[in-house]
C-alpha cells in the first residue's frame, strides 16, 4: 500500500483531477446556461457554434428577429470567451494557487511546531492582516500605489509586522517549537481581534460591513489579484519548502537527531517560516484569511499519500489546490441550485469561501479522522 | 546554493576511518561562569567501546552531546581525527559521528525501514531521493541488529525493544566511524540490553570505530565494554579498564550503594551485586561535590 509506485500512481491521479477541475471550470458559475463548459472551450478555439442550439440560450437572438446572424455570432463567441476565461477560470486558477499555498505552509507549520493544530495563520499572519485592511478602511486608504490597493499593501505589512512582533517577544527563546512563540502568537492575535473591534465600533456599518466581508475571504478575480499577480510571492516559497523537504524529514526526529545528522535547525527554521509567512501574507492581502485549507489539507494529504515531508509538501500543494477549487464551484453553484430549488431569485449571488471551506473541510476531515485504522492510528499526527 | 562547504562536503563523500577522538581541557556550563562539566580530558582510540557511567545529572547525556558536536563546550575543544568538532561542517561531522539519543524520537507514522533510511540523508548531498544503494545499507543494518522482520512494520506498532533495535539500525546505516548511544538500553529486558550491546561490540571490533555508550548497569559495563569512564559531578572520578574503574569500593563512594564483588577463578571481578543488607546498603549519603 506504501510503495513508491502507488504514490506516483496517487500524484498522477492528483494531478489529471486538477487537470479536469481546470478544464470544467470556464463552465462554472452563474449564468451557466449562457456559456456552459463546452461553450466556452469552443468559443477559445474559434469554432463556430451551431446556430440552432444558439437559439436555444438567453440573450443570444439580439435583435429577436428568431434567427442568429453573423454578428450575434461573433458576440457570443467574444462574450463566451472573457465570461470563461477571463473571469471564471481566471478564479479556478487563483483558488489553485491560494490553495496551494496555504496547505503546504500549513503542512510545513505543522512539521515546524510538531502540532498538527498548527496552520499558516498561527504566528499571526491573519490578524495582524485583518487590522492592516480595516485600518485602511477606516481612513479611508483606497487609492491604488503601483496598481495594488492600498489596502491590500496595509494587509501585508500588518500580517508581516504582527510575526516580527511575535519574534521579537518570544525572543529569549531560540526553538520554534517553544511555548513562548506560540503564546506570543496568540496573545498578540487576541489583542488585533480587540483592537479590530474597536476600530468597529468607532466606524459606521458601511466599513463593518465591508470588513466583515473582507474577513470571509473572496477569491474575487475583480476586487482582489489575479494568480499571475501571486505568483511572484508564492513560488519562491513553493520552491523553498520543497527543497527543505529531506531537511524537515530529519527535523521531525527531534532537535538533537536533526542536530547530529548534519541539520542546521535554527537556520531551516527561519528560512521555513521566512518564505511561509511571505507568501501567507501576501494570500491573506489579497484574498482575506481563508480559513481552514492550511488546517485539515495537510492531514488530509498526509492520510492519503504519505507522511513523508518530500511526499506531503508536494501532496499539500495538489489538495490545497483542488481542495478549494471544489469549494469555490460549490461557493458558485450554491446559491442558484438553492434558487431553482425554491424558485427565488437568489441566482448571482456567490456564498463567501470562508463558508465553504468549513462547511465541506470539516465533514470531510471527521470522516477521515474516525476511518482511522489501527496502523494509521498514530498518537501523535 | 553551492557553496564552498557544500563543494567539500561532495568531494569527501567517505570518511577516511577512525583515528582517535580527544577531548581536551573541555568545561560546558549552561550559565555564564559556573561549569557544569569539567575540565575534561579524554581519549577514545579506534576499537574502543566505552560504557560511560555515573549518577542521574553527573553529566553523562552532556558529556555525549559535546562528543558529537551537538552543544558547543565553554572553553576546551573536541577534536575528532585531528580536527576540531566545531570547525566541521554539520553535515561532514555526521558522516564520522553518529548519534542515538537517549528519548527517541517520535516517528509513528514511519516504517522501520524509512526510519533507518532517513540516516542515509549526510550521504545524499544532492539526491532528493534514497538510492537503490541507500536502501541496500538500510536493510544490512536492519539484518545487523536482528530487526530484519521489522522492515515493513509502522514504529507505532513496535515493542520498545523492536523500535530501539530499528534506531540502532538507523544508527549503524549512518556508517559513521564512531557511534555515541545515550542509555539505549534503559527500559529494555535482559535479553534485549545484550543484543543491543553485542550489535556495538561487533561494530567496533575491527578495529574501523569506536563507540561511546552512556550505561547505567554496572554489569553490562563489566561484561561489553572495553573502557569505562566514571562520572561524578562533572568530572572524570575514574577512566580505564571497566574492573579497575568500576571497583566495588569506588562505586560505593559514588553512589552510597555497597556492592559486593562476583569473581571468577582467577580472582577476577566480572561482576558486582547490590549488597542485601539494607542497613549497609544505604550507609553513605549519595556523594557530589
Amino acid at each position: 500500500m506504501r510503495k513508491p509506485g502507488s504514490i506516483r500512481l496517487r500524484l498522477a491521479i492528483g494531478l489529471l483531477a486538477i487537470g479536469a477541475l481546470l478544464g470544467l471550470s470556464p463552465g462554472v458559475g452563474s449564468d451557466r446556461a449562457y456559456v456552459g463548459w463546452r461553450d466556452a472551450w469552443r468559443a477559445a478555439f474559434d469554432v463556430a457554434p451551431d446556430r440552432q442550439h444558439l437559439l436555444t440560450k438567453p440573450r443570444t437572438d439580439l435583435n429577436a428577429d428568431g434567427r442568429i446572424d453573423d454578428a450575434e455570432i461573433a458576440r457570443y463567441v467574444l462574450n463566451a470567451r472573457a465570461i470563461g476565461f477571463d473571469h471564471r477560470l481566471a478564479r479556478s486558477l487563483l483558488a489553485l494557487v491560494v490553495g496551494a499555498t496555504l496547505a503546504s505552509c500549513g503542512a510545513t507549520f505543522q512539521v515546524l511546531f510538531r502540532n498538527p493544530l498548527a496552520t499558516p495563520y498561527t504566528l499571526g499572519v491573519a490578524s495582524g492582516g485583518a487590522l492592516g485592511a480595516m485600518l485602511a478602511l477606516r481612513f479611508g486608504l483606497l487609492e491604488r500605489v503601483a496598481g495594488v490597493p492600498l489596502m491590500t499593501l496595509c494587509a501585508f505589512f500588518g500580517g508581516l509586522a504582527v510575526v516580527a512582533l511575535v519574534f521579537v517577544f518570544a525572543r529569549g527563546s531560540r526553538r520554534l517549537t517553544s511555548n513562548e512563540l506560540l503564546l506570543a502568537g496568540v496573545t498578540l492575535g487576541m489583542f488585533c481581534s480587540a483592537m479590530m473591534l474597536l476600530v468597529q465600533f468607532m466606524s459606521n456599518e458601511r466599513l463593518t460591513f465591508a470588513l466583515v466581508r473582507w474577513m470571509m475571504g473572496s477569491l474575487d478575480t475583480v476586487t482582489s489579484a489575479r494568480a499571475v499577480e501571486l505568483l511572484p510571492f508564492v513560488a519562491p516559497a513553493w520552491l523553498v519548502l520543497i527543497a527543505s523537504a529531506p531537511a524537515l524529514n530529519q527535523y521531525r526526529l527531534g532537535d538533537e537527531l536533526a542536530l547530529s545528522r548534519g541539520i542546521r535547525v535554527v537556520r531551516l527554521q527561519v528560512i521555513c517560516v521566512v518564505a511561509c509567512t511571505l507568501a501567507t501574507a501576501a494570500v491573506v492581502a489579497h484574498c482575506g484569511p481563508i480559513g481552514f485549507v492550511g488546517l485539515v489539507v495537510p492531514q488530509l494529504a498526509g492520510r492519503v499519500f504519505r507522511w513523508d515531508c518530500r511526499i506531503l509538501l508536494p501532496a499539500s500543494l495538489l489538495v490545497g489546490g483542488g481542495f478549494l477549487i471544489v469549494c469555490d464551484f460549490l461557493a458558485q453553484s450554491a446559491m442558484s441550485a438553492a434558487a431553482a430549488l425554491t424558485e427565488r431569485r437568489l441566482s448571482g449571488t456567490i456564498l463567501p469561501i470562508g463558508v465553504v471551506t468549513a462547511l465541506v473541510g470539516v465533514p470531510t476531515f471527521l470522516i477521515v479522522l474516525a476511518r482511522r485504522t489501527g496502523r494509521d492510528a498514530d498518537p501523535d499526527r | 546554493m553551492m557553496t564552498e562547504r557544500h563543494a567539500a562536503a561532495l568531494a569527501d563523500p567517505r570518511p577516511a576511518g577512525f583515528a582517535e577522538l580527544s577531548l581536551h581541557d573541555l568545561v560546558f556550563g549552561f550559565a555564564r561562569n559556573s561549569p557544569f562539566l569539567g575540565p575534561i580530558s579524554w581519549r577514545v582510540g579506534p576499537g574502543e567501546f566505552w560504557g560511560v557511567l555515573g549518577p542521574n545529572g553527573a553529566g553523562k547525556s552532556t558529556l555525549l552531546k559535546l562528543c558529537c558536536g551537538l552543544l558547543r563546550p565553554v572553553s576546551g575543544e573536541v577534536v575528532l581525527n585531528g580536527r576540531s568538532l566545531h570547525a566541521c561542517p554539520p553535515r561532514q561531522r555526521a558522516r564520522y559521528v553518529a548519534y542515538l539519543p537517549q528519548r527517541l524520537p517520535l516517528t509513528h507514522e514511519l516504517t522501520a525501514l524509512e526510519v533507518v533510511l532517513l540516516a542515509r540523508y549526510p550521504f545524499r548531498a544532492l539526491n532528493f531521493f534514497e538510492s537503490a544503494a541507500d536502501v541496500e545499507a538500510a536493510t544490512l543494518a536492519l539484518n545487523r541488529t536482528g530487526a530484519a522482520a521489522l522492515r515493513d512494520r509502522r514504529m507505532s506498532t513496535l515493542s520498545g525493544g523492536e523500535a530501539q533495535r530499528v534506531h540502532l539500525a538507523a544508527c549503524l546505516a549512518q556508517d559513521a566511524p564512531l557511534i555515541v548511544l545515550d542509555e539505549p538500553t534503559a527500559s529494555l529486558d535482559v535479553r534485549c540490553q545484550i543484543d543491543v550491546l553485542r550489535v556495538v561490540q561487533d561494530r567496533v571490533a575491527d578495529g574501523s570505530g569506536a563507540a561511546v555508550v552512556a550505561l547505567h548497569d554496572v554489569n553490562l559495563a563489566l561484561r561489553h565494554c572495553t573502557h569505562a569512564l566514571l562520572l561524578v559531578g562533572g568530572k572524570v572520578a575514574a577512566s580505564g579498564a571497566p574492573t579497575d574503574a568500576l571497583d566495588p569500593e569506588r562505586l560505593r563512594h559514588v553512589f552510597g550503594v555497597g556492592f559486593d564483588p562476583v569473581r571468577r577463578g582467577d580472582g577476577k571481578v566480572t561482576a558486582v551485586v547490590v549488597q542485601t543488607d539494607e542497613a549497609q546498603t544505604c550507609a553513605n549519603p549519595v556523594q557530589s561535590d
